[in-house]
């Protein structure tokens, strides 16, 4: 029997190879793009899952209030983790970890290594990183030790063996050299913690010290069990106040630890990750949403061609009653039928995710293998995925095909199969989906191209950022002079760090405040050059000059100077003060920097769109980690090899390296970018999956009513007159999707947009673009079909009755 | 046997009932040939449907082999119909997918008959219909006459002690309709109940007894000798 219905469905599949084709690729598109983003969603879910401790690891984050100003951060001073451990004896160990960048030699080879973490030996008790070569327990022991990556120790190394090799190695601390003591699996993409290279804690000179403050380490605890979470949480606010001597918080300040559990960091977290950005579980619900979509999306356009051939397959259901065919037989044939093309669908599906995935990682910016599908538990998943397809396409055709009388079929011809107004329904849902998907598509671009053409304050376009370290900034006038001996050069400047975001937090108190009293500014250390390098507008007063910068110390802590200060028009009003009236007042920045305000600039946009421009405060010191260099645009490549050469005979310990500000200004928004590609590259598929099921079913009708048009041809009804006839039912539908679609939309672009401070309306345009778009593809794929019908020969259409 | 008592089917569609059957009494003895006439619409085909299992009456018993079948489910009919009753339709009823072989082996799948058997039976099925060197045709690769074969090959190879015969030759050529009505002969001399809705009357020649029917009513019977 099962032989029987194999046989029938493929032949099926067979005969009618226009409709086999629209179901089985518009089903292997649509499970193509829900694998894809299935994976991408699973992959976000499945952070930090491997770690074998993870229920009884928890990161660390530090909470602090400063007269009112609440602030969190990833990070906590050194002393937090061994404190931790003596204090509580719920807590079995600690580990700080610290971020760092580093240039690593090793002969004459050179590496720029940016995933340099210093870790606590206790690292490897902690978590699962498996250590391939190397004693767990000495590793990260003594200072100046190293483990590598695999991959780090193939590229140094290539097969040999890298124990007890020594590296010299170049951090912002300066020179020395490490002995690899180890070598670690790489660490996995679903991990939050990310190295290449693992140092030890005790090479830093702070590892000596424990500190509440110079809060720089993420710092996790393994906990004994899981459930001493709870109660550790609530002890910690009380004992950091027991200590509140030691870190200087009295009155109303203070200053505490949240404790997180490991697997909620990624996902869950309102303070950022320590290693890589946090995901973001919006986005989850935004690529889930659209993966089910989709899929729905290509399961009605199965529901409709099959319900619409039903009529086909009439007669058949009868003759199989009449032969003593039970219902449930039946249905079990039909939805058989809907498993073996599902399963073939699947099966291309597969096919084409795995085409589809260089692609996709590019757009998802992930690397994501193929082999991660041949996983037992995400094959499990997969062929889940496929049972689940079949039974939602399936069921409904099967019941419409069960539900035949035989003496009905049997009769004779079969015109109508009852499932009409479902069957409209369904295109009206599948259009909406559309609708709501390229209307989203619209909102998501407009928003970023505004962001991209805002005026920022500041030129960003040819500006490079290069880079630099203690050693640059030794040579940054030399370096300066020799640039700028290139025409293309117009300004170059050192900074702290790229005024795309400034992130540094300073307290800031007008001269005449209480001293208790401060306001929370943002800070940026920079250079003569910086505000003509970046072409900010000053509104009053004048720029910094380099006698500025002289009084100014070259190194934090030499006290006995005097700052000149740059603020910006929002601090400016934070003080009380007019941009003119600001101009030679007395401000501090923190406790060692005393000085006046030399001029105001004009508000720009030093932080994401996405808040408020804040108080801002530009001050001279001789210190940074960035060069920027204006260029004038012209001749680009041969400006930068330039540099480079420059570069390298005065920096020779470094290697060029160089960015562009627009790309880095472009990082910011790099979540929004991927999601407006993501949404366009699935609106655009949606709109062709739709499109594929309405050719199939305007084919099927115009076919059937063949004969109508042949008789009203005969009684002659002009060529325009028949496509109109034909297309109105499915503009109708499509109209009525649109006018569904359109406020949801609506709905939820402006509750996506109001996470920015900075952003559009909703151009009312955006509807009807989409509309337009929406009616003109179904219009044109509807009238294909509509045409030919138009155009057959009235008499030859007549003799298929 | 088969014997119907008082038997009404009336048909309610939106706006009209029809009353298509309207108190049919009638007896078929085993081994009987009973061919039905009458004018179009009178209801024929109704009363054949019913008296196949195919579809309830409205009102009345209808008394199948000692049971009565009148108020059973779908599914119920299912099960006493297949391997009891074999039909032959105007139109063939072919399945299109299924090769000339496998229509016929179609009621024997549903028997769960094992495969030997099965093959032995299609194959004898098919060699009395004299379709054997067709058995791997589509249906639209026969001609009318052929399709009826099969069609009557496919009712008779689950040795079904009653066939139910709807305007069998009404699609067919007087040759070709010849042919079918000596294959139906055949078979009732071989003991099988043939029950029969035809418009010819040298169709109805072949049978035991000739049933008239009028606006839902038998009006006469006659019986051959
Ligand atoms: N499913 C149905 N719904 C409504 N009325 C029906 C249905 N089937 C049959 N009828 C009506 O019942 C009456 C008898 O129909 P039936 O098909 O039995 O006629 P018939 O004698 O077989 O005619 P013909 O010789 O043309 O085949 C007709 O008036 C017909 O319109
Ligand atoms: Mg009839």
């Amino acid at each position: 029997m099962i032989k029987n219905y194999f046989r029938i469905a493929f032949r099926n599949l067979w005969r009618n190879k226009t409709f086999s084709f629209i179901t089985v690729f518009g089903l292997a598109v649509g499970l193509t793009c829900c694998l894809l983003l299935f994976m991408y969603v699973s992959h976000e879910l499945s952070y930090d899952n491997f770690q074998q401790k993870a229920d009884r690891i928890v990161r660390v984050t530090m909470e602090y209030s400063l007269d009112g100003n609440v602030g969190k951060a990833p990070v906590t001073g050194t002393k937090v983790a061994p404190e931790f451990v003596r204090a509580f004896p719920e807590v079995e160990a600690g580990v700080r970890l610290m971020n760092s960048s580093a240039i690593v030699r090793h002969g004459d080879q050179r590496f720029n290594e940016k995933r340099v973490v210093y870790a606590d030996s206790s690292l490897f008790r902690v978590f699962s990183f498996g250590l391939l070569k190397g004693n767990p327990q000495t590793a990260l022991a003594g200072p100046n030790q190293l483990v590598l990556s695999k991959s780090t120790a193939r590229k140094y190394f290539g097969t040999e063996d890298p124990l007890g090799k020594v590296v010299r190695v170049d951090a912002r601390r300066g020179e020395s050299d490490y002995t690899i003591t180890g070598v670690v699996e790489d660490a996995p993409l679903n991990s939050q913690i990310k190295y290449d290279i693992l140092a030890s804690f005790s090479t830093l000179d702070v590892s000596k010290r424990e500190e509440w403050w110079s809060a720089n380490y993420a710092t996790y605890l393994l906990l004994r069990t899981p459930e001493a979470l709870a109660g550790l949480k609530a002890k910690v606010p009380g004992y950091m106040k027991s200590k509140s001597a030691e870190t200087e918080m009295v009155g109303n300040n203070y200053l505490s630890y949240n404790l997180e559990p490991l697997r909620r960091v990624h996902l869950h977290s309102e303070v950022e990750g320590n290693f890589e950005p946090n995901g973001d579980l919006l986005y989850i619900y935004i690529f889930g949403s659209i993966a089910v979509l989709i899929l729905i999306i290509a399961c009605v356009n199965y529901v409709n061609l099959a319900t619409t051939r039903a009529v086909e397959r009439a007669q058949e259901v009868g003759v199989r009653k009449v032969m003593g065919a039970l219902p449930t037989q039946l249905f079990g044939q039909f939805i058989g039928e809907s498993i073996i093309i599902t399963f073939i669908a699947l099966l291309l599906g597969l096919l084409l995710s795995s085409l589809a995935l260089p692609l996709f990682n590019q757009l998802s910016d992930r690397q994501f293998s193929f082999n991660q599908w041949l996983e037992p538990a995400n094959l499990l998943v997969v062929v889940g995925i496929g049972v689940v397809v079949s039974l939602i396409a399936g069921i409904y055709p099967a019941l419409v095909l069960t539900r035949y009388q035989p003496v009905r079929v049997l009769k004779g011809h079969l015109k109508t199969t009852g499932a009409g107004n479902f069957r409209r329904t369904l295109i009206v849902f599948q259009f909406a989906i559309t609708a709501f998907l390229i209307i989203s598509t619209f909102v998501v671009q407009n928003q970023l191209k505004y962001i991209q053409n805002k005026k920022l304050g500041y030129d960003k376009e040819h500006v490079v950022i290069l880079p630099a370290d203690r050693q640059v900034g030794e040579k940054i006038q030399a370096l300066k002079s020799e640039f700028k001996q290139n025409s293309s050069v117009q300004q170059v400047s050192m900074a702290y760090e790229s005024p795309v975001f400034v992130k540094g937090g300073y307290a800031m108190r007008r001269s005449d405040m209480p001293e208790d009293q401060y306001k929370m500014v943002a800070g940026l250390p920079v250079d003569e050059d910086f505000v003509k390098t970046m072409g900010l507008r000053i509104l009053a007063g004048s720029d910094l000059t380099r006698q500025d910068m002289q009084l100014a110390p070259v190194m934090f802590g030499d006290t006995a100077n005097y700052y000149h200060f740059i603020i910006n028009e929002a601090a400016a009003k934070e003080l009380g003060w007019t941009p003119q009236q600001a101009v030679g007042q007395k401000i501090d920045m923190g406790q060692n920097r005393k000085g006046e305000v030399k001029a105001v600039v004009e508000n720009f946009h030093f932080a994401s769109m996405r808040d408020k421009i804040g108080p801002l405060v530009i001050f001279p010191e001789g210190y940074g980690n960035v060069v920027l260099v204006k260029l004038s645009g012209s001749q680009l490549t041969n400006t930068l090899q330039f540099m480079e050469n420059k570069w390298n005979t005065l920096i020779p310990s470094r290697p060029f390296e160089y960015e562009f500000l627009d790309q880095e200004f472009n990082k910011l928004y790099a979540t929004e970018t991927r999601t407006g590609r993501i949404f366009s590259v699935f609106a655009f598929l949606s709109i062709f999956l739709a499109c594929l099921g309405l050719f199939g079913l305007s084919a099927y009708t115009t076919a059937l009513r063949t004969k109508e048009i042949g008789i009203r041809k005969v009684l002659g009804a002009s060529i325009g007159s028949i496509v109109a006839l034909l297309s109105q039912e499915f503009l109708k539908l499509v109209l009525i999707a649109i006018v569904i679609a359109s406020p949801l939309a609506w709905y939820a672009m402006d509750r996506w947009l109001q996470d920015f401070t900075y952003r559009i309306d909703i151009p009312w345009w955006t509807f009807l673009v989409a509309g337009v778009l929406a009616v003109g593809v179904a219009l044109l794929t509807v009238s294909i079909q509509s045409i030919k019908a138009a155009l057959m020969n009235p008499v030859k259409s007549l003799k298929t009755e | 046997m088969l014997r119907t008592t008082n038997l009404q089917k009336v048909f309610t569609t939106e706006e009209v009932e029809t009353t298509a059957l309207n108190g049919i009494d009638m007896e078929i003895k085993d081994g009987e040939f009973v061919a039905i006439m009458g004018p179009s619409g009178c209801g024929k085909s109704t009363l054949l449907n019913i008296l196949g299992l195919l579809d309830n009456p409205s009102e009345g018993v209808y008394d199948f082999y000692g049971t009565d079948v009148s108020k059973m489910s779908e599914r119920q009919r299912a099960q006493i119909r297949k391997g009891n009753i074999g039909f032959v339709f105007q139109s063939f009823n072919l399945i299109d997918e299924l090769t000339v072989y496998e229509n016929v082996e179609l009621p024997l799948l549903y028997l769960k008959t094992p495969p030997n058997e099965r093959k032995d039976r299609v194959e004898a099925a098919l060699t009395r219909m004299n379709m054997m060197h067709r058995r791997n045709h589509f249906p639209q690769q026969l001609s009318g006459g052929q399709q009826q074969r099969t069609a009557i090959a496919r009712a008779v190879v689950a040795t079904p002690k009653t066939i139910l015969a709807d305007e069998p030759t009404g699609n067919l050529d007087s040759k070709n309709g010849e042919e079918v009505m000596n294959l139906l002969r055949q078979l009732n001399e071989g003991g099988t109940t043939i029950i029969m809705v035809t418009h010819s009357p040298y169709d109805a020649g072949f049978a035991h007894r000739i049933v008239n029917l009028f606006d839902g009513k038998i009006v006469t019977e006659k019986v051959h000798v």
